[in-house]
């Protein structure tokens, strides 16, 4: 395991913490706290990480509570863009909170799509 | 006197000018808000992005922020690619999000830098759908009147306070220096 390799898998190596979850655990939910955690830690010195991780929240909250909406994946995927794009925010908190977000929607987008059709957590 | 090309087009400007400044001058839209003549650049609202490309053969080009790239010889620029476009226009997005939607009432409406960024950046219509957070102002002295709800976190304020006008500071420490950024935005509360 190294820098690299982690950065592939699309996460960063942080410190080196590893989180195993199991097939039970809801990918969603997961990631909204990881995302709540993220929009709680943001300086607020520049606008796209401020304003667009607390709305990044917003969408995801929506989603894991059975509120979302077909269109709040394609605003995932914008905010990926946009808020995790490196030199598109002062620092790298930014980019480093999106890319979790971004390999749980490639690798877990069924889970994302089941919450908004069913329109409630399938986990629990 | 190096020689930028912004668009194609060839332009000299003054050393130790930074991007911004270039558009500037060149009646180039380039929208920003932290920037400010006297006070100089931070780097905080990302509204001034633009697209620098490495060298000729480079067609695709990083996001930069004109107001802190320092004017290099032979340096490319594009203000109006796409993607920075699209990214500029992002930003006012975002900002808008806690903003006030009540240009018609607001004592600035028609002579507001936000108003005008806003319709050169084209943004209209927004997605967010929770609520908007809400502060108290604080005083900050006889030169400054501060309308928090309606931040847009330029830091202009705080610039002012703390290096140009240490005369007209308030008085009590505690207020000597605007904390409008604290508490971070995960922090704020939402009604
Ligand atoms: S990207 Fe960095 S500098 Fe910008 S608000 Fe987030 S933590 Fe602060
Ligand atoms: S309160 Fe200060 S930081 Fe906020 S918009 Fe006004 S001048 Fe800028
Ligand atoms: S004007 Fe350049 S980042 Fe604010």
């Amino acid at each position: 395991m190294d820098y690299n390799v982690i950065g592939k898998a699309g996460s960063r190596m942080g410190t080196g913490t590893m989180i195993i979850l199991d097939d039970q655990t809801c990918p969603v939910g997961m990631v909204l706290n990881l995302i709540r955690f993220f929009a709680h830690e943001s300086c607020g010195f520049c606008t796209p990480c401020r304003e667009g991780l607390p709305w990044t929240h917003q969408v995801l909250l929506d989603i894991e509570q059975g509120r979302g909406q077909p269109e709040d994946l394609e605003t995932l995927a914008y905010q990926i863009k946009y808020i995790g794009t490196m030199g598109n925010t002062h620092c790298a908190l930014a980019p480093g909170a999106m890319e979790p977000l971004q390999s749980a929607l490639k690798y877990f987008y069924y889970d994302f799509k089941q919450h908004i059709t069913g329109g409630r957590c399938p986990y629990h | 006197m190096p020689t930028i090309f912004i668009d194609g087009q060839e332009l000299q400007v003054k050393d130790g000018d930074n991007i911004l400044e270039v558009c500037l001058n060149a009646g180039l839209n380039l929208p920003y808000f932290c920037w400010h003549p006297a006070m100089g650049s931070v780097g905080s609202c990302r509204q001034c992005a633009l697209l620098q490309y490495q060298n000729e053969e480079d067609t695709e080009g990083r996001i930069v922020m004109g107001c802190m790239t320092a004017v290099t010889e032979g340096a490319r620029f594009s203000v109006s690619a796409e993607k920075a476009a699209e990214f500029r226009s992002a930003v006012v997005e975002s900002l808008m999000l806690n903003h006030p939607h009540d240009c018609p009432v607001c004592a600035e409406g028609g002579e507001c830098h936000l108003q005008d960024m806003t319709v050169m950046v084209g943004h209209r219509d927004r997605r967010y759908t929770g609520t908007k957070n809400t502060f108290r102002n604080q005083y900050l002295g006889p030169l400054i009147h501060h309308e928090m709800n309606r931040c847009i976190t330029c830091y202009r304020c705080e610039r002012y306070l703390s290096r140009l006008r240490r005369r007209h500071r308030p008085r009590r420490p505690s207020i000597a220096r605007p904390t409008v950024f604290w508490p971070p935005a995960g922090r704020r509360t939402r009604k």
